[in-house]
């Protein structure tokens, strides 16, 4: 090896035009915040009105009227929905209280693109809900990826979004 | 239906922005094990967030230049990293540039804090016995160049005390291996959308600074631009700069020193912390920095001086 303090190399970079991490399945966030609890799904179809008062409550668009709800026997629930950002698709899971605090959200899949493939409803859903199983990770090269990651801020106005859905809907 | 795993990946919205965590090992401890280490770095966030009312740091920016204020020993920690790499750096490291940082729009002031107009250095931080902290002059800290690493670091002694050595713990893109070989990529500091393949490290930490999606205040949650102290303007290093070293509290500091200093003023002081460093410039060109001699370096040097003989 050279003595130079350092060494200049041109570098070969790997395009990842649809880099993408599943973590859990909606079975396997279930059983991580509510172990030994037995969750029924509830279908919910918010009210115009109600989606209202979530938006004046949180102070973000509700995107769509269905959820995606699991109640436990306590009055507990868990609720799986996705956010939307620039170039980010996430999948995350809120496990809400009785009382309506947060008890635990966990990402089930995170998604950058930077096509016109995050605006997309198909490719959007072939992620949902899949989960570390399924061979659908677009680029297994890149593992571990240093240097930033978009910001968290459209899960966090999500969950604000769903704890006020919880207090107006579901309790 | 799947069969047991014995390798868990989960991530929570941590710290402004995605904080994953991996480990491997007897299924039975792996949820348990994982949850502690997000449970960890969930407590350094609070206690170290500069926007959380009632965090060791807005106390002690309300409250230091009047009286010596107790802190978490977490803290405490971290601050006394910081004065080291303050010392090493001759000043380059710096958590006092809040200031400058709330004048460009990238923080917002404290409420009840009392005036600051420009970064003190770390010689107006008194570290005192007893786990107290005391400001001899009002200064506002900011430990986003630091805390993010030393939350990564609490993950993995969560995930070690509770029997993983198998892990990795990424904190949007600052993060420490464990006892097994991991692959990383670089983010390409021009083209977010380009991943550069950067190396395998095994325990070791990484931390990459960038601008990439900063640049303008609010845009991307905790991020914001490197103050140059003195300069009282943002360093200038439009590329990517990853340092490696033992553990991620370091790490992530001294990308700032590399930032603030340059490549040549910087190497010293990345030795002293056993670090090395990375840059990569927006055209897509490495510069190696203090490398690290491998063990199949100094293999190949002793054969050479065999030769020689």
């Amino acid at each position: 090896m050279r003595a130079a303090p350092w060494l200049l190399a041109p570098v070969a970079a790997l395009s990842m035009p649809a880099y993408a991490t599943s973590y859990l399945t909606i079975e396997e966030a279930q059983r991580i915040m509510f172990p030994g609890t037995t969750l029924t799904p509830a279908a919910l179809t918010l009210t115009e009105a109600q989606a209202r008062e979530i938006e004046r409550r949180a102070g973000v668009p509700v995107p769509g009227r269905t959820l995606h709800l699991w109640r436990a026997p306590d009055g507990a629930a868990f609720i799986v929905d996705e956010v939307i950002g620039k170039h980010e698709a996430i999948g995350y899971a809120l496990g809400i209280n009785a009382d309506g605090r947060v008890r635990q959200v966990e990402i089930l899949d995170y998604r950058e693109a930077y096509g016109w493939e995050v605006r997309n409803e198909k490719w959007r859903r072939q992620f949902i809900g899949k989960g570390a199983a399924d061979p659908v990770l677009l680029d297994r090269d890149i593992r571990n990826l240093s240097g930033a990651t978009l910001s968290s801020r459209h899960v966090t106005e999500g969950v604000r979004r769903l704890i006020a859905t919880y207090a107006v809907a579901v309790k | 239906m799947r069969s047991p795993s014995s390798s868990l990946r989960r991530a929570q919205p941590l710290l402004g922005t995605f904080v994953e965590v991996s480990a491997r090992g007897a299924p039975a401890r792996l949820r348990a094990a994982t949850d502690r280490a997000f449970g960890a770095i969930a407590r350094i966030h609070a206690l170290m967030s500069y926007h959380e009312a009632g965090s060791d740091v807005a106390r002690l920016n309300r409250l230091a230049h009047r009286e010596a204020v107790g802190v978490d020993a977490h803290t405490f920690a971290v601050l006394a990293r910081a004065e080291r790499i303050a010392q090493a750096s001759e000043g380059a490291f710096d958590i006092t540039t809040a200031p400058e940082l709330v004048r460009f729009g990238f923080l917002p002031a404290g409420d009840a804090m009392p005036p600051a107009r420009t970064s003190r250095g770390f010689e107006a931080i008194e570290l005192l016995p007893g786990l107290r902290v005391r400001f001899a002059r009002p200064t506002w800290i900011d430990l986003g160049g630091i805390a993010k690493g030393y939350a990564v670091d609490s993950g993995c002694e969560a995930l070690e005390q509770a029997g993983i050595t198998d892990y990795l713990v990424n904190a949007g893109g600052d993060l420490r291996v464990g006892a097994s070989a991991e692959f990383v990529h670089v983010r390409h500091p021009a083209r977010p959308e380009l991943a550069v393949p950067l190396g395998e490290f095994t325990d070791r930490a990484l931390a990459t600074s960038a601008a990439y999606f900063a640049g303008r205040p609010g845009a991307s949650g905790d991020r914001h631009p490197i103050i140059a102290p003195g300069r009282g303007g943002p360093a200038r290093y439009e590329g990517s700069i990853s340092v490696s070293a033992p553990a991620c509290t370091e790490a992530d500091a001294l990308t700032k020193v590399v930032a603030v200093l340059g490549a040549e003023a910087a190497a010293p002081v990345l030795r002293r912390f056993g670090a090395e460093a990375w840059l990569l410039s927006t055209a897509g060109a490495w510069q190696r920095l203090a490398p690290r001699a491998r063990a199949s370096d100094e293999r190949s040097a002793a054969a050479r001086a065999m030769a020689a003989r």
